[in-house]
């Protein structure tokens, strides 16, 4: 069968098909018994997966999710914090990340961290890490937040996080300069929270 | 209630009504929820990552162009959370069978109930991603190029993808006796 030929099958379970198309079909159709009887049951299972059930979340659902949402998501941090931070993304006086094969990518975990809490919240540790290859962070060093300081966060919303050595921040998607990168946070296998941000080259 | 609607409610969100973005939810939870369960096969899990979906959507709001549809934007993060929830956890052999939404008729024929639990069943043995596909299209009547955009995938990838699905489920079906009156 041609690939020509699927699509018009295919096209006809989804109803895409023109009447031109259509016609086509039936023509296979006259010509070719094989082409019928795929096309019967294509029809047939497209039938049968009409019958996908529509399932509700609990009844408490919308409450949860909203219960849950950050009191300032990042984009209100972003809009208060600007004008006083000057540029969004400073260097620290640590040394902070060298990205494999010569590539620096700035600050781009400092700035993730600086922007996961408010302002009058202190880091007690500043994040330190290497670019270990093009799709993982190694950290050095323990970074601590505050008490009373939010996990930026999707998922978690902590009085304290701690991440200790070893923990990896894994990257998806390839790293350029100007690129947004979401990584995540993951311990144990459990995604503890995940966040997009620019990579800044300098 | 439309695509402008939903962009408005997007807005009076970043404007710091978060009320608007509760109604969000309360529009599109069912069918978050939908996806996050049919591609994950229980009840609890779906819940966590239809949850994690909104509250990622929430976070990343002001990332949102709304030169596409808000609901295929959210419906790219619940998918995805949904595949990775399911990539971190351990095959599971079917569905667990929830009660469906009420249509309202309270003597929802068994027969029907039975075919859905067993089509159910049978996008268990799916991968994620091609089950996401079948929800996507046959739940949701999204199109090829909705499709493409939400799994971040082409086109061509799309079709490709939802024929083998198909034809696999085919087979299933027929392994196992699902069929459907003309």
């Amino acid at each position: 069968m041609t690939q020509e030929l699927i699509d018009l099958i295919q096209r006809e379970v989804d109803g895409q098909n023109t009447p031109e198309d259509q016609a086509l079909l039936r023509r296979h159709c006259e010509e070719d018994p094989s082409v019928k009887m795929e096309l019967d049951g294509a029809l047939k299972v497209g039938r049968v997966l009409d019958n996908i059930v529509e399932v509700s979340p609990p009844a408490d659902f919308v409450h949860r999710v909203m219960d849950a949402l950050p009191e300032h998501p990042s984009w209100q941090r972003a809009i208060r914090k600007a004008p006083s931070r000057g540029p969004l993304f400073r260097l620290t006086s640590r040394p902070v990340f060298t990205l494999a094969y010569g590539l620096v990518v700035g600050v781009f975990v400092t700035i993730f961290v600086m922007s996961g809490i408010e302002s009058d919240i202190p880091v007690t540790d500043q994040l330190s890490g290497t670019m270990a290859s093009s799709s993982e962070v190694i950290f050095s060093e323990n970074i601590v937040l505050d008490q009373g300081a939010v996990g930026e966060g999707d998922t978690i919303s902590l009085s304290a996080i701690q991440i200790e050595e070893g923990v990896q921040i894994s990257a998806d998607g390839s790293l350029h300069a100007n690129d947004v990168i979401t990584f995540s946070i993951v311990r144990d296998g459990t995604e503890l929270f995940s966040r997009s941000i620019p990579v800044i080259s300098r | 209630m439309n695509d402008e609607h939903d962009h408005q409610l997007v807005k009076r969100t970043l404007s710091g009504e978060r009320g608007a973005f509760g109604q969000l939810v309360e529009r599109y939870q069912t069918a978050v929820y939908t996806v996050a369960y049919n591609v994950l096969g229980n009840a609890a899990d779906a819940e966590d990552a239809a949850q994690v979906a909104f509250l990622k959507a929430y976070e990343q709001l002001a990332s949102f162009n709304d030169d596409y549809r808000f609901f295929s934007w959210l419906y790219r993060i619940a998918v995805n959370e949904s595949i990775n929830a399911k990539k971190k956890k351990r095959p599971i052999s079917g569905l667990d069978h929830v009660e469906a939404v009420s249509d309202g008729m309270a003597d929802r024929q068994t027969e029907e109930n039975e075919l859905e639990d067993r089509v159910g069943d049978a996008l268990m043995d799916l991968s994620p991603t091609d089950r996401a596909i079948i929800i996507l299209r046959h739940y949701q009547d999204f199109s090829y190029p909705d499709i493409a955009y939400i799994l971040d995938i082409s086109e061509k990838k799309v079709k490709s993808r939802l024929y083998t699905a198909r034809q696999r489920l085919r087979g299933i079906f027929e392994q196992r006796g699902i069929s459907v009156q003309a």
